[in-house]
């Protein structure tokens, strides 16, 4: 495919003819593309476009009935969620999966141990991580009460502790007041700033064309086009599949 | 957190309960105590995995069983001492453990408790199709009398064994709970699914900790065996023993540290009260009560007497479980 | 192969009998996703509530149904309302406790009321064998399996036909969504739980016919409704009778070729090993998330 071409610096992902069927439905069907190291790519599509069973491929949650991930030059296909987790995926989940029986700082703490056996220093390292979302404050309450903003946070937060170098984001900021959605801009971007390959499903038009660099389009587990934010607003497939709808 | 604090309240805990056998020479005390220290090891075990990780085993008794029936045969069969017995029934509980949660750990919560009902039912009638085809009689422990052959006159020895058992369980649960095994436990319990994205192998963290608990019960079945020296398959694989295990974790408080010793502390002795001291007549009054009792519990106070304890004294005991209880 | 074809043919009448069993409890936990672990004590129950109906009106078994179908409707209510609604968002592991607490209720308030005996009825039929194509099958069998099966036919158009039959399934599928469109979810649930415990009242009714009844039968019959709902699938009632059907086949077949002790072994070995080929049973439909 042409794209291929127009990038020129190294893929830390790619996927290759991706499919999957749920019961005879097309989740996904054949999809191809390559995340570059370091970009902020969007992954956009209207609800039930597939885009969080692509995450769930990438991350090893659902086996792909056809088609080959490659991370780093290594193909994951028969690898658990937990061996990508080690080789560097960190993901977080449309619906915060927080460990709510434990502390903020512990939640952070599991994902710490994935390369330490050392509890102090872990919790010197969580209490930086917190400090980073800000969420320093609240080290040791339960994140049961944590408003949402927080808790996706604490997510990222727990992701960024496994030391990941793609991180996937799913809905990072739906649900989200303005002021927050500011907030998960600059925390993205400052992620992003320190090489972190980022890769959000958003559902919020405008917030995805103003963070990422590349976005990739789904409908009906196809993709239906990719580009950069500017000729996807363009983009008659994309208007009619998703803009068109009127959000 | 702090702490050095941390240990006190459980060791002060456990320190009394090992007070406790001498203060009567009285038999029906001491076999009472026994049995509160057995049960609170068997519920300590089945918390581990069940109350720390969250998966709800309701077939528990296929290690307690195991454990009987080879402590029990190597005695009685081949006169091997019970202790080597039970060191290998241990063993035995160990394999049993990995085979069951091979086959059952990828299924999702309730299933998973159904499935392992269905391996202990399956196991017991595999050994009363083996032990009983021709005899239809169970097995009777020959009564040898020695410390070889874990036979003692005074009943203070049993009750220190249990005790000795139980502050095993107790201390490994207290060990695990601190280690980062027990920290992706809980995160297992908590949501499978996280865990696995920040890498915590939850099927081998399942499988270890299943592992140890189905050792403890095992070695825990052939110590009663010695102490009932009666093992019978419908007895020692029936479904009753696995909820029990499961109902003193819960009434103590589930993935606490000290919630089985109290839950079963508690209900040990009534249900021997309704068994025992009501008299062989009434036996149904009892149980339909403690039927009642269980549901009102389940409904009022579901977190447990733990749950209760931390309402009350929130300061002095919010310490005393692992993490965040 | 006449004993072949026999054995087949006991194995669909016991399935049949079986299905409706296990269809009671795959309404309840379908619909209010509720895990019921006294499911086999309420068959218990409605077994010796046919016997004594039976013996004191001096009729037969199945007559007794206009007695105990309602009274048992009335019973799934009252079970709703006192115990199951406090249990809707308990944790499954209290849900588990507290029926086993009820199914301790029933077991041995059973026995104080009617003592640990075996109790059985004869009917005029008990003995008579229909001899037909050279194979035998007794009467009690055939009835209970054709009552069953004309159950389970008037349950499939009430659930697809009536306004509350649609309701429930409605509730089963999505708890949210029918909340949404005005129903009254409670009153659903109520009538389901109903609705489940009829069912059990005319499969403790047929089950009477040819099998005797103590108070401790339910915690064999509740593993087994359990293991046939699970194996067919959650949320599919087609499921539940091929389960039925499966395990009563299992039964038959495992008793003449082995042994009848390991009988139960075989359909718990084959719940073990479906379900690890199919961890949601074999028309289990929702895929779930691993």
């Amino acid at each position: 495919m042409a794209h291929i071409d127009e990038k020129p610096s190294e893929n830390i992902l790619e996927l290759d003819n991706i499919t999957k069927y749920f019961g005879g439905i097309h989740a996904l069907q054949g999809v191809s593309l390559n995340i570059k190291r370091g970009a902020i790519i969007g992954l956009i599509g209207p609800n039930g476009a597939g885009k969080t069973t692509l995450f769930n491929v990438i991350s090893g949650f659902i086996p792909p009935d056809k088609g080959i991930i490659t991370f780093n030059q290594k193909v994951l296909n028969k690898l658990h969620p937990h061996e990508r987790s080690i080789l560097g995926i960190g993901r977080t989940f449309q619906l915060p999966k927080i460990f709510s029986n434990m502390s903020v700082i512990e939640n952070v703490i599991i994902g710490l141990l994935q390369n330490s056996n050392d509890f102090s220093a872990c919790k010197e390292q969580a209490k930086e991580l917190l400090k980073e979302v800000e969420l320093d404050s609240f080290s040791e309450f339960s994140p049961k009460d944590l408003p949402i903003a927080s808790k996706k946070k604490l997510e990222i937060c727990r992701a960024l502790a496994t030391a990941p170098k793609l991180l996937l984001l799913d809905e990072a900021i739906s649900g989200l007041t303005p002021k927050e959605t500011l907030e998960m801009v600059d925390l993205i971007g400052t992620l992003s700033g320190r090489g972190l390959t980022i890769f959000i499903i958003e559902h919020v038009m405008k917030f995805i064309m103003n963070v990422s660099q590349w976005v990739i389009v789904l409908n009906h587990g196809e993709k239906i086009a990719e580009g950069t934010p500017e000729d996807i607003s363009i983009n008659e497939t994309v208007i009619e599949a998703y803009l068109g709808r009127k959000e | 957190m702090k702490k050095i604090k941390l240990p006190n309240p459980l060791l002060i805990f456990m320190i009394i309960l090992g007070i406790l056998p001498l203060l009567s020479s009285q038999h029906f005390y001491l076999h009472m105590l026994t049995l509160v220290f057995l049960f609170a090891f068997f519920s300590e075990a089945w918390n581990l995995i069940s109350g720390f990780g969250k998966q709800f085993s309701l077939g528990h008794v296929a290690f307690f069983g195991i454990g009987a029936y080879v402590t029990g045969i190597l005695y009685a069969d081949y006169g091997i001492s019970p202790w080597i017995g039970i060191l290998l029934s241990g063993i035995g509980g160990i394999v049993l453990s990995l085979l069951i949660g091979f086959a059952t750990f990828r299924l999702r919560a309730f299933f998973f408790a159904l499935s392992t009902i269905a391996c202990a039912e399956a196991l017991r009638v595999l050994i009363t199709y083996w032990r009983l085809g021709s005899t239809g009689l169970g097995t009777t422990i020959p009564a040898a009398k020695g410390f070889k052959y874990l036979t003692f006159s005074n009943e203070i020895y049993y009750t220190y064994l249990a005790y000795v058992l139980l502050l095993l369980a107790v201390a490994a649960a207290y060990k695990i709970t601190k280690s980062k095994i027990g920290y992706y436990l809980l995160a297992t319990g908590e949501d499978e699914e996280a865990a696995r994205s920040l890498g915590v192998n939850t099927y081998r963290i399942k499988l270890i900790v299943f592992a140890i608990s189905g050792f403890f019960t095992a070695v825990g079945g052939g110590f009663y065996c010695m102490y009932t020296r009666y093992i019978e398959p419908s007895m020692v694989f029936s479904i009753d023993f696995s909820v029990q295990f499961a109902v003193f974790a819960i009434v103590g408080g589930m993935g606490t540290i000290a919630g089985p010793i109290l839950g079963s502390a508690l209900l040990v002795p009534l249900s021997t009260f309704f068994r025992s001291w009501i008299g062989g007549l009434f036996t149904p009054i009892g149980f339909f009560s403690y039927g009642i009792i269980l549901i009102v519990i389940i409904l009022f106070i579901p977190g447990g007497i733990m749950k209760l304890i931390s309402l009350v004294d929130e300061k002095f005991f919010k310490k005393l479980p692992i993490p965040e209880k | 192969m006449e004993t072949f074809i026999q054995l087949v043919i006991n194995g669909c009448l016991n399935g049949t009998t079986y299905a409706l069993m296990a269809l009671g409890l795959s309404i309840i936990f379908g619909t209010l996703g509720l895990i019921n672990f006294a499911h086999g004590d309420f068959i218990m129950l409605a077994m010796y509530g046919s016997i004594f109906i039976s013996l004191f009106l001096r009729v037969d078994p199945y007559v007794s149904s206009i007695i105990l179908v309602p009274l048992f409707f009335l019973f799934g209510i009252v079970v709703y309302k006192g115990l199951f609604k406090r249990l809707l968002d308990a944790p499954e592991e209290s849900q588990i406790i507290a029926t086993f607490g009820l199914s301790f209720v029933f077991q041995f308030g059973a026995m104080l009321a009617f003592s640990t005996d075996y109790k059985s009825i004869s009917t005029s039929y008990s003995a008579e064998v229909l001899h037909i194509w050279g194979q035998y099958i007794d009467y009690p069998h055939i009835f209970s399996s054709i009552v069953a099966l004309i159950l389970i036919i008037i349950l499939f158009l009430f659930l697809y036909y009536t306004r509350i039959g649609r309701a429930i399934r409605a509730v089963s599928e999505q708890r949210k969504g029918a909340m949404m469109i005005g129903i009254n979810v409670h009153r659903i649930y109520a009538i389901a739980a109903g609705v489940g415990l009829c069912c059990v009242a005319v499969s403790g009714i047929a089950l009477s016919t040819y099998e005797s009844v103590h108070p401790t039968i339910g915690i064999h019959l509740n593993l087994l409704c359990w293991v046939i709902v699970v194996l067919g699938g959650i949320g599919s009632l087609i499921g539940t009778i091929v389960g039925a059907v499966v395990i009563a086949m299992m039964e038959v077949m495992v008793g003449y070729y082995f042994e009848t002790t390991l009988t139960t072994f075989a359909y718990f070995a084959i719940f073990l090993v479906i379900l690890m080929v199919r961890p949601n049973g074999i028309f289990g439909i929702k895929e779930r998330k691993a």
